[in-house]
């Protein structure tokens, strides 16, 4: 192998580790700048294919009803969706969906999804509406842990805080268990 | 490559041509001699293999032995063990692949191997500790672009082989997973390692390049019926004439010097898928088998009367590529030469006698009486094609085509043997003409052959 071989190789190793540490970078970003918001979660726990614990995120913001909220409402199967939250009296809720990133005022942010599918179960009534995947449904936990978020101790209540940044991209900052936080992303 | 019966078959062989005149004795020693050294040199594929086998299991390992104590370290360290371990298997690459031993390029490329298998796991497992749960099929992407730098930057086969398997993940994720279909992104990254394996002259990433484009293939179909209820027999048709254009591209490579390594592997995988789907169009599409159901759902007995009409995109693939197919067959028989172009000429009419069928079909009224007279035309030509595969198969010395005729045609009595379409009187006739058809072509060409040596030997026949 000649030398220009090796640099080439050395080439290679550089542009896929910088790959790699984009993906911290970008996820970085987002939990820095973003907007810190509180969402109503009830969690499930299946089996991680590589390794330990991670519960499934069902947000009260997943399933969206046309006629509650404003905005846009005919939406297909993996289309992309921006919904603009407004904090209630605890969680944050949403106002308004729309097939574009919407102007809005300071009080509110817009979060970033796809389109699961149509059609939404809500209060015990099928509705016309979407289901929405923000890209915050997974968190991983250390082994054996998922099944006690699933079922908190005493009835708790799971909170999950997320960040979202300028362009509706969503990440988890924290895991709250009746009001205490369970699990913090750090950098390290 | 020399392979043991090889040499074995010029240690009986070689005393013959000598006894006769052929060979000097000394050049005939020096002929099983020489075939005797290489056998024993032995080949590189071995090494390449072993290693390969190895890189695998120790990348399997590695991962194993991480996922077992994951808990326990810090995220600094999770980073320091998996960028570690792959900057280190590339470094052994990097030294593997500068030592001049056979042995030590092999062992570099099971490293780049290596390396690749460990970037994939990384942008897996930093996803999973920084909670990345983005659009998945991507983290399959950004693996298949990681290998496609190193297949042009430090050429390696296996990671060609392995990069066009990402490929197709990735494009099978977006099809299945995400509605996006056709996926044609999946083209260009493909074409982007087709090129690489055809500038290398790489015979395995050539097998793994057609594999990969019928895979894709096979996914739009699978898809396809999405699209509208009774469109389902044109992709087939489209792709079967894939398939001939490819196995024919395969065929004129045999002229070209530089690509004329790769022509096997090319025109036997791609006769492989181009009979496969030719298997669900004569069998499934046309006859719609309800055991096949869970790909061409919407199909019954009588189905191709009632499949829709092809749109004026589906015709205008159907039509280029019988056009293409009757190019690549009529240069073929310009350039064989003229003694066996009488023979050639009967290939050449079944292909057009093919693809003229496989462009009037979607023309046709959609009537029960007018697809009663196609099926029997389309299973008229696929049985013609067969037959011709067989006989041009051991006049040629082209044994892969003989056994995958065979296979088809076996495969083609089981289809038969579950269809709906004919009673089992029809079939039991079908089959016995089908029989004595073949009988009758092995009469005939058992016949050639004995004049053929006749005529060579210039006596009576053996």
């Amino acid at each position: 192998m000649k030398s220009y071989r090796v640099i080439l190789l050395g080439l290679v190793v550089v542009l896929q580790t910088a790959a790699l540490v984009g993906m911290v970078a970008i996820k970085q970003r987002t939990l820095i700048t973003g907007t810190p918001v509180l969402l109503e979660t009830r969690p499930v726990d299946p089996r991680s294919l590589f390794r330990g614990d991670y519960v499934v995120l069902n947000y009260a913001i997943s399933s969206l009803d046309y006629g509650v909220l404003a905005g846009d409402d005919s939406f297909e199967r993996h289309d992309d969706v921006f919904v603009v939250l407004r904090r209630g009296e605890t969680y944050w809720e949403p106002v308004s969906i729309h097939r574009d990133m919407p102007a809005h005022d300071s009080g509110t942010v817009v979060i970033r999804g796809k389109v699961q599918y149509s059609g939404v179960w809500i209060g015990g009534e099928n509705r016309d509406g979407i289901n929405v995947r923000y890209g915050i449904e997974s968190y991983f936990v250390p082994e054996g842990e998922g099944r006690e978020i699933e079922l908190p101790r005493n009835d708790g209540k799971v909170a999950i805080l997320v960040a979202i940044d300028d362009r509706g991209d969503a990440a988890i900052k924290a895991v709250l268990i009746d009001g205490v936080v369970r699990y913090q992303e750090q950098l390290f | 490559m020399w392979d043991r019966a090889f040499v074995n078959r010029l240690r009986k062989e070689v005393p013959d041509w000598a006894a006769k005149g052929w060979l000097s004795p000394a050049g005939a020693s020096a002929i099983v001699e020489d075939a005797e050294a290489r056998l024993a040199q032995g080949s590189n594929v071995v090494p390449v293999a072993l290693a390969v086998t190895g890189a695998l299991t120790l990348g399997a390992g590695i991962i194993l032995f991480f996922a077992a104590n994951w808990s326990e370290m810090t995220k600094l360290a999770k980073l320091a063990v998996l960028l570690g371990a792959m900057w280190g298997a590339y470094a052994i690459a990097g030294r593997g692949l500068s030592g001049a031993a056979r042995a030590s390029a092999a062992i570099g490329h099971a490293m780049l191997l290596l390396g690749v298998i460990l970037f994939g796991a990384n942008i897996h497992l930093i996803a999973q500790i920084y909670h990345i749960d983005a659009h998945y099929p991507n983290g399959v992407l950004m693996w298949t672009l990681g290998a496609l730098a190193l297949v042009w930057l430090v050429p390696s086969q296996p990671v060609a082989v392995v990069g066009l398997a990402l490929a197709t993940l990735w494009s099978g994720m977006e099809i299945l997973d995400f509605g996006q279909h056709p996926h044609w992104p999946f083209l260009a990254v493909w074409a982007l390692y087709a090129a690489a394996t055809l500038y290398h002259g790489w015979r395995w990433a050539a097998g793994a390049a057609v594999v990969a484009l019928g895979v894709w293939c096979f996914l739009i179909l699978v898809e396809w019926p999405y699209l509208g209820r009774g469109a389902e027999l044109w992709p087939l048709q489209v792709f079967v004439l894939l398939g001939a254009v490819l196995h024919l591209s395969g065929v004129a490579m045999q002229d070209a010097p530089r690509l004329a390594g790769l022509s096997a592997v090319i025109r036997r995988t791609a006769l492989i898928v181009a009979l496969l789907v030719a298997h669900f169009f004569v069998y499934v599409g046309v006859h719609g088998l309800p055991w096949y159901g869970w790909n061409l759902r919407n199909f019954e007995a009588d189905a191709w009367a009632r499949t829709a009409a092809p749109g004026a995109g589906m015709i205008t693939l159907i039509a280029v590529f019988g056009l293409a197919v009757l190019g690549l067959a009529a240069d073929r028989y310009r350039r064989i030469p003229a003694p066996r172009a009488r023979r050639d000429t009967v290939g050449l009419a079944l292909a057009v006698l093919a693809v003229a069928v496989l462009l009037v079909n979607p023309l046709m009224p959609g009537r029960y009486a007018d697809a009663i007279a196609m099926y029997v035309a389309i299973n008229g030509a696929a049985f013609a094609i067969l037959v011709w595969m067989v006989a041009d198969g051991y006049r040629s010395g082209e044994r892969f085509q003989v056994y995958c005729a065979f296979v088809a045609y076996g495969a083609g009595l089981v289809a038969v043997y579950f269809m709906e379409f004919f009673s089992l009187m029809s079939r039991s006739l079908f089959v016995m003409g089908g029989g004595a058809v073949l009988i009758g072509g092995v009469y005939m060409l058992e016949r050639r052959r004995r004049e053929a040596g006749a005529a060579a030997a210039g006596g009576a026949a053996p």
